[in-house]
């Protein structure tokens, strides 16, 4: 009976000790006044580290908040950035993207990717984004409206990126495993324009910047990291080869021409590609044989656009001749950078483990003297006519 | 000794359990990790057949102790007088620094995911001082300590578990190939170093655990059953973060869970799951405590059973517990002043004297005792 009303004793002056503001426990903070970051971007100044911290709206409608300090390290930036928001507590364990401006990825992401490592607020699952053409500072500070912030805005192309366009956002996880595996990563990238500058220096509303970034943010760009620096970008018009080179094609549209030179938009809705690596006698990779296959419908075409096998026959070819374009471009850009940024060495290591373990060096240096050939087979599924 | 003061093997097989996930969330997967690569998965199978081997010298060895002795007694026994109070100290010494290392690198944990403003010491202090109480009392009470705290960890193993070999990138962990198997064998070390400290350790314990024919099946049964979860584990990490950043990351067991969302809904749930390793932490300090403690006051010629002492009467040389308890927080104040360091004692240090405990200094033991018919 001794034992358990001291037991009781201790437990309640625990209990009491570790509740309420101002306990033992100091790190407790009323989860009123945490001011919820969602978005963290990351720029360079002279001497140091921009960080740009962005929060998502609240309910009563009032303007994302969004807070800026520079350091010499992130760590330091976002310390700096808490001492300058004095009337906000900021919370930054939820933090849902990174977007890294251009100018900071050309210098170089290894102190971001440390960051994220370390730091027991970030997770190695946040999707990462490199503005091209702007600072994130610059992003974060003007898009959105009264209602919308730049979070919201990148939460939404981060969904329409995933389901809707089958593309694939690269979280910081991929992107530092790509890095040491292959010495190169893909992540995506969000191509800013700003309305203001778009409709002639007539910045008509703050809704309209965020419509305008929104619609680029979600044209599923690449930028390629080679040795942990930005060296290019991979634009709307070939990200598709990424995609089918990744295998992560999803539901896209493509435009082509038809045999009057109309031009047919074709849904696609399925496809992908398979790696046969091609070896020497001596163990050394000659080349890579890439098969890809698409299927398509036909969304959008002059009349009788499937009314003759010829006609269809002919969008089937036009269909393949244009992804055999974008797998050609990527893969030239790959050939070009001699960078493995498309993961084909893990492929080659799966389809063939020992032989590509025997050749024991990255494929990114190898990829210029390789023998590339690209067959694709195409079909279109149905033409939603009405027969 | 009280009769109530005995305990079964399958309360001991719990506590090793226990004293087990410690190292073995600092070792696996990390650290295999860096040396195999995405073989490293498989680096615990790969340790099953060097831990059956060990297995059958200690449960030779073990198989020579009389009713009430423990591996303490029988190093006694076994090389008599000087030599044998000699290996005692050595014994003792090597615990409370192992222990001194556990307070170190379970604070460093506590500061590396969930507190990254804190001070090492301030863990290491407060752990100290729970495992001074844990190793007041008699063994016993540790042991069924472990027999209730394990359903729990088991549970937080098995839904982490659960939700991360979800979202496992086969490519990640396949394919093999006959060039990872040197990797994979030096990858298997640090699974090795985890597995064999519960297993000699436990021995330390034996001299208050009737003996039983079933004892051997129990053990075997436990650790192909540990080896099991802890192939699981590796995994499910490597799996799901890659060879490359498990060996980038200090604690990439934590680093999944703080990356694991549950239902969609629920989400950061690392920092519960980095206290419940309070529990392990205690207890492996505490035993590590208690055993060093117990080494010593038999070196010393004292009797080192518990005979129902309170927790705090310090008589019967008892004093010496606070005294080792102390030299313990000592030891983990001035291990390891930064995380370099740190590294230093875990990747080479502990392995190397860990190893040369098990491999060397407890087949001595042996090989002199029967060489002096002594045992």
């Amino acid at each position: 009976m001794k034992k358990t009303i001291s037991l009781l004793v201790i437990s309640l002056t625990v209990a009491a000790l570790l509740s309420g503001c101002g306990s033992l426990y100091s790190n407790y903070r009323e989860i009123e006044q945490l001011c919820v970051m969602q978005t963290l971007g990351l720029d360079r100044v002279p001497g140091g580290i921009a960080v740009t911290l962005s929060a998502a709206a609240d309910k009563s409608g009032s303007t994302p908040l969004c807070f800026s300090g520079t350091g010499e390290s992130v760590s330091a930036a976002i310390e700096s950035a808490r001492l300058h928001a004095v009337e906000e507590d900021l919370f930054t364990g939820h933090l849902k993207h990174i977007l890294v401006g251009e100018a900071a990825a050309r210098q170089g992401i290894d102190s971001f990717l440390s960051y994220i490592c370390r730091s027991p607020d970030a997770r190695l699952d946040m999707p990462l984004f490199i503005l091209q053409g702007a600072d994130a500072r610059e992003v974060l500070t003007a898009v959105g409206n009264g209602e919308k912030g730049a979070s919201e805005v990148l939460q939404a192309a981060h969904t329409k990126l995933n389901s809707q366009l089958g593309g694939h956002v690269f979280t910081a996880a991929e992107v530092l495993r790509s890095c040491a595996r292959n010495g190169s990563a893909l992540i995506c990238a969000l191509p800013y324009t700003n309305a203001a500058e778009l409709s002639g220096g007539d910045a008509a509303a703050g809704a309209q910047q965020a419509t305008a970034y929104k619609s680029a943010a979600a044209e599923g760009a690449y930028a390629v990291i080679k040795d942990g620096k930005l060296c290019e970008f991979i634009g709307r018009e070939t990200s598709l080869g990424v995609s089918f080179l990744t295998n992560t094609v999803g539901i896209r549209s493509l435009v082509i021409r038809d045999r009057f030179g109309s031009p047919v938009t074709l849904e696609i809705n399925r496809g992908g590609t398979r790696l046969y690596p091609l070896w020497n006698p001596d163990g050394t990779l000659r080349g890579l044989e890439i098969y890809a296959t698409v299927s398509a419908s036909l969304l959008e075409a002059g009349s009788h656009a499937l009314s003759s096998v010829e006609s269809a026959d002919y969008l089937t070819g036009q269909l393949e001749a244009a992804i055999s374009e974008q797998l050609g471009a990527v893969l030239w850009l790959s050939r070009q950078l001699e960078a493995d940024f498309l993961g084909l060495g893990d492929r080659i290591e799966q389809a063939s483990p020992l032989e590509y373990r025997r050749l024991g060096q990255p494929l990114g240096p190898l990829l210029p003297s390789l023998e590339l050939s690209i067959a694709v087979q195409g079909e279109l599924s149905h033409s939603h006519d009405m027969e | 000794m009280p009769a109530n003061d005995r305990y079964p093997l399958r309360q001991l097989l719990s506590l090793c359990t226990l004293l087990l996930l410690v190292p073995a969330l600092r070792l696996i997967p990390a650290a295999s990790a860096s040396t195999a690569g995405r073989a490293a998965w498989l680096s615990v199978l790969v340790a099953l057949p060097l831990c059956l081997l060990y297995l059958r010298f200690l449960s030779r060895f073990m198989s020579l102790r009389r009713e009430g002795e423990g591996l303490a007694e029988l190093t006694l026994r076994g090389l008599g007088g000087r030599l044998g109070k000699g290996m005692l100290f050595l014994l003792s010494a090597w615990l409370l620094l192992y222990g001194g290392f556990i307070l170190r690198s379970g604070a460093d944990r506590y500061v590396v995911t969930i507190f990254p403003h804190s001070q090492p010491a301030v863990f290491s202090v407060t752990l100290g001082l729970l495992a001074l109480l844990g190793a007041l009392g008699p063994a016993r009470t540790l042991l069924r300590t472990a027999r209730m705290v394990l359903p729990l960890l088991a549970l937080v193993f098995l839904v982490v578990l659960f939700f991360s070999l979800l979202s496992v990138d086969r490519t990640n962990l396949l394919p093999l190939t006959i060039y990872d198997a040197g990797p994979l064998a030096r990858g298997a070390l640090p699974a090795l170093d985890a597995l064999v400290l519960p297993l000699y350790g436990a021995c330390f314990l034996l001299n208050e655990v009737p003996r039983g024919q079933e004892a051997p099946r129990l053990v075997l049964a436990w650790l192909l059953r540990t080896i099991l979860l802890l192939t699981l584990l590796s995994a499910a990490v490597i799996g799901c973060l890659g060879a490359e950043l498990c060996e980038r990351l200090s604690q990439p067991f934590f680093a999944l869970v703080r990356n694991l969302i549950f239902f969609r809904s629920l989400e950061r749930a690392e920092a519960l799951v980095v206290t419940f390793w309070v529990f392990p932490d205690f207890l492996l300090c505490s035993f590590l405590l208690y055993t060093a403690q117990y080494c010593l006051r038999l070196a010393l010629g004292m009797a080192p059973e518990h005979r129902g002492e309170r927790r705090w009467d310090l008589h019967r040389g008892r004093w010496i517990i606070p005294l080792c308890a102390l030299t313990l927080i000592l030891l983990s104040l001035l291990l390891a002043p930064d995380g370099a360091s740190l590294h230093l004692w875990s990747s080479r240090l502990i392995p190397l004297l860990n190893f040369s405990v098990a491999f060397v200094l407890i087949p001595s033991i042996y090989i002199v005792a029967r060489q002096k018919k002594t045992l």
